[in-house]
């Protein structure tokens, strides 16, 4: 299993990677802004993608239209600082499967994770 | 089952009723057989009875021949031979009868002649057995007279007259062997009918027996036929009935589960309903909708139309992007609840009396799949008002944990008696504040904007010297607080228009203040307890009185406020402070020289000291330098102390401009640079771009001569060379002795 993490804070990229867990996924790659989300889902085709929505270069709901250009069933939560019930209703809308508010806890992305793949 | 009853009817009816009546027909049959054959026998029999009166006719006939012949001397060969046969027939035939034996009928059948055993019959045979003896005699004995001769014959011949003799005699008999015969066949007849009438009675029994039993088949299988015809409707009726009974109980536990289930919409504590793509509300909903939603009809209404008069323009625009997602099956339900906008939201009901209630709901949803596609969604919705505020509550508590905690870590490092004047200090603000908040001067002032804006500007006031203080002792709680509450007031002062009403958010910023120093005075309370053992535990008695010297807390609370204000503006300063001249003047009135110093302290760190590479570029040592030193006493017998910063002093320029635009100083007027200098002091005066917690906002010149000048009768003078320094002399009438 491969995860994509995105999010231009290193201390959440990090938190994000202790969370997820090495024993689920084989190989993990990150990225700091949606320009580099997309590039980087090309290459790699990651299984899992977490997606921060306010980044600098492109902000994630747009990294979400692209990758679910290249890939319908790519499968992305959401993890982002907004609260704004909007921003989560239109993750969701472009087809983002899960929404995880930050501050994120070990336990609640490896639930939210778990989420997404069960079915 | 039922195949069963007509097996068993074939087994025990139709099988034992059909082989009887086969054996009923084959015993009729066997009758039948046996009275035919009685039949013939007894007419045979009769008819070989009736043939003795006929022989005996015979052998009369012949004799008498015979005796003709014989007396004419005519030969009687034929005679003789039928006289012969006749006598041996009715030999035998006599015989027959006595004995029994095979005979001839007169048809020419030979059939089995029973011998006589009726007592009756047995007595006309032995009357014509003695008839016969005679006329057997007699025949013979004409026979061998008149017949061929024969040799050996015992015979004796008869004579003329024996002939005529044999002749009268046959002739007398013959008639009563004729009545004997007639007797005897009669009473063969009888016996005969005797037998058949034996063999008819069984017969005719068998035949009912079997006419029965061939009619009970059909009549059976007809009445089977109309048995289980009734059956089978009994059964039907009793099916239909069963069925009946079934669809009674079936409707009946129908209407107790939409009973429950009515009883269940009637009483649960929240509101549940089916909605469509559409948003219309279905037929069937939970009675605490009315309720919930506080109006009466709700069925087959847009749940979207009831929400977007209770929601926020902002709310009401996320909820219909979210039901559009409800009812998008291509959206995965998991995903779609995630992101729920309705768990606890904030509604306003229009309240019959006027204005508003206030209430949070939470809406749940899940969707109703059909053939793949979301026909419909179940909403269930509940007041969590209370639950809501409860979490309010609990924030706030934390909050105010967290906020105490803050107020504790910030007093642990100030000595009881500089906390103890920052209370007073702060209890006097507050009170200055409440005084000037209080409704009847808004009456008395008829609530005229520039009425209000002066109040505003003397809170303002309080808050600032506040402010001051929070930051020398690092109170940082009260210091952002005081911050918070001037950025409001501020916000208020840059209103074109005030109204009473803009005071409420005054209020509540001073019961947030006057909250904070109740926390505060309790935990002072708690720590003098936790002082105590430490000072008994032995700090050096030298520290604990330079701590209780007024002036040496003024330094300290001084050289603390600059260091933190300069590392926060990226500045670089010293304090040099005359211990003895400040101990001189501020140990009548702490309280005023430290209000006063600290406030021109921050303006100094704020708006006159330059960062150090301004300084270096404009050949100033790096590290600014920032002094109180003592002032000779006046004529006047005022005691005074010079406060001196090297920095970039008043900008005269920015001050006239403020002045002017603030009406201060006339556009056309030629004012010394004295005169600009002293706009500082006008109340609200700020020069400042940017508003900080350590930027004054000019309000600090403001309240320093306030209470310098008309409240302790003392004096300010500004000494400023722009660029160099800047040095303000602060004068206070002597302690009286």
């Amino acid at each position: 299993m491969k995860l994509l993490i995105v999010d231009d804070s290193l201390i959440m990229r990090r938190a994000i990677e202790r969370s997820a867990g090495r024993s689920r996924f084989s190989e993990i790659h990150t990225a700091t802004n949606g320009l580099l989300a997309v590039e980087m889902f090309a290459r790699h085709r990651p299984d899992v993608v977490t997606m921060d929505i306010t980044m600098p270069d492109m902000d994630g709901l747009s990294a979400i239209d692209l990758i679910l250009k290249q890939n319908p069933a790519a499968n992305i939560l959401v993890v982002s600082a907004l609260a704004d019930k909007g921003t989560a209703i239109e993750a969701v809308k472009r087809g983002a499967l899960g929404f995880l508010l930050k501050p994120v806890t070990a336990e609640s992305v490896h639930n939210a994770i778990e989420n997404i793949l069960s079915d | 089952m039922r195949q069963r009853p007509q097996l068993a009817w074939t087994v025990l009816f139709y099988v034992p009723v059909a082989i009887l009546a086969a054996a009923s027909i084959f015993g009729v049959r066997h009758y039948t057989r046996l009275l035919d054959a009685e039949i013939a026998t007894g007419q045979r029999t009769l008819g070989v009875a009736g043939r003795i009166s006929a022989y005996g006719e015979q052998i009369g006939k012949s004799i008498l021949l015979i005796e003709k012949s014989v007396r004419l001397k005519r030969p009687a060969t034929t005679a003789v031979y039928e006289l012969q046969v006749a006598a041996d027939r009715l030999d035998q035939i006599i015989n027959a009868f006595n004995e029994g034996s095979e005979t001839v009928s007169p048809d020419g059948v030979r059939f089995m002649l029973e011998a006589v055993t009726d007592e009756k019959a047995l007595a006309s045979l032995t009357q014509m057995n003695v008839i016969w003896v005679g006329m057997k005699t007699r025949a013979d004995a004409v026979v061998l007279t008149a017949g061929p001769k024969k040799q050996n014959s015992e015979a004796i011949p008869f004579t003329e007259a024996s002939l005529s003799e044999a002749s009268d005699f046959v002739t007398a008999q013959q008639v009563f062997l004729a009545e004997q015969t007639l007797a005897f066949g009669r009473r063969l007849e009888e016996l005969a009918k005797h037998r058949v009438i034996a063999l008819e009675g069984p017969r005719g029994i068998l035949i009912g027996v079997a006419a029965v039993l061939l009619l009970a088949l059909p009549g059976a299988y007809v009445f089977n036929r109309v048995l289980r015809a009734r059956n089978a409707s009994a059964r039907l009726a009793a099916e239909l009935g069963a069925s009946q009974a079934k669809l009674e109980s079936q409707s009946l536990a129908l209407s107790t589960a939409k009973a429950e289930t009515d009883h269940i919409m009637e009483t649960v504590q929240e509101g549940l309903f089916l909605i469509d793509a559409n948003g219309i509300i279905g037929d069937y909903h939970s009675r605490e909708l009315t309720a919930i939603l506080r109006q009466d009809k709700i069925a087959g209404r847009n749940l979207l139309q009831i929400l977007e008069r209770l929601l926020s323009e902002k709310m009401f625009t996320f909820t219909k992007e979210y039901f559009a997602l409800l009812f998008d099956s291509r959206r995965r339900e998991k995903s779609v609840l995630q992101v729920n906008p309705l768990t606890d939201i904030e509604v306003n009901f229009p309240n019959p009396s006027g204005g508003f209630i206030n209430r949070y709901l939470g809406f749940s949803f899940r969707r109703i799949v059909e053939n793949g596609a979301v026909a419909r969604v179940f909403v269930a919705v509940r007041d969590v008002t209370t639950q809501v505020e409860l979490e309010k509550k609990l924030r706030d508590s934390e909050r105010h944990k967290d906020r105490q905690l803050d107020i504790l870590l910030g007093i642990v490092h100030v000595a009881p008696e500089e906390l103890e004047s920052f209370v007073k200090l702060v209890e006097g603000e507050l009170d200055t504040i409440n005084e000037t908040l209080r409704a009847e001067h808004f009456a008395a002032t008829g609530g005229q904007g520039d009425a209000l804006r002066q109040r505003l500007q003397t809170v303002f006031r309080s808050v600032h010297n506040l402010k001051g203080n929070a930051a020398a002792l690092q109170l940082t709680t009260f210091q952002k607080a005081a911050d918070a509450f001037e950025s409001k007031l501020n916000e208020l002062l840059n209103r074109p228009q005030l109204t009473g009403d803009d005071f409420l958010s005054v209020v509540v910023a001073q019961a947030g203040l006057r909250a904070d120093l109740g926390d505060l005075m309790e935990l002072r309370g708690k720590l003098v307890g936790l002082r105590q053992p430490v000072a008994a535990a032995g700090v050096a008695p030298d520290q604990g009185a330079a701590l209780a010297s007024p002036a040496a807390q003024i330094g300290a609370g001084l050289r603390q406020l600059v260091a933190d204000a300069a590392r926060d503006l990226d500045k670089v300063t010293t304090v040099n402070i005359d211990d003895y001249a400040l101990h001189t003047v501020a140990a009548d009135r702490p309280a005023l020289v430290r209000d006063v110093l600290i406030q021109l302290a921050r303006n100094s760190v704020s708006h006159s000291i330059e960062p150090a590479p301004v300084r270096l570029a404009g050949g100033k040592p790096g590290v600014a330098t920032l002094s109180v030193r003592g002032l000779p006493r006046t004529e006047d017998g005022l005691v005074g102390l010079a406060f001196r910063d090297d920095g970039a002093g008043l900008d005269l320029a920015a001050i006239r401009a403020r002045a002017e635009s603030a009406g201060l100083i006339s556009p056309n007027a030629n004012p010394s640079p004295a005169d600009i200098a002293r706009c500082i002091f006008a109340p609200g005066f700020s020069t400042a771009a940017q508003p900080g917690a350590h930027a004054g906002r000019g309000m600090g010149m403001d309240i320093i001569k306030t209470k310098v000048v008309d409240e302790a009768g003392g004096a300010i003078e500004i000494h400023c060379t722009p660029g160099e320094f800047c040095e303000f002399h602060l004068y206070f009438p002597a302690a009286t002795a």
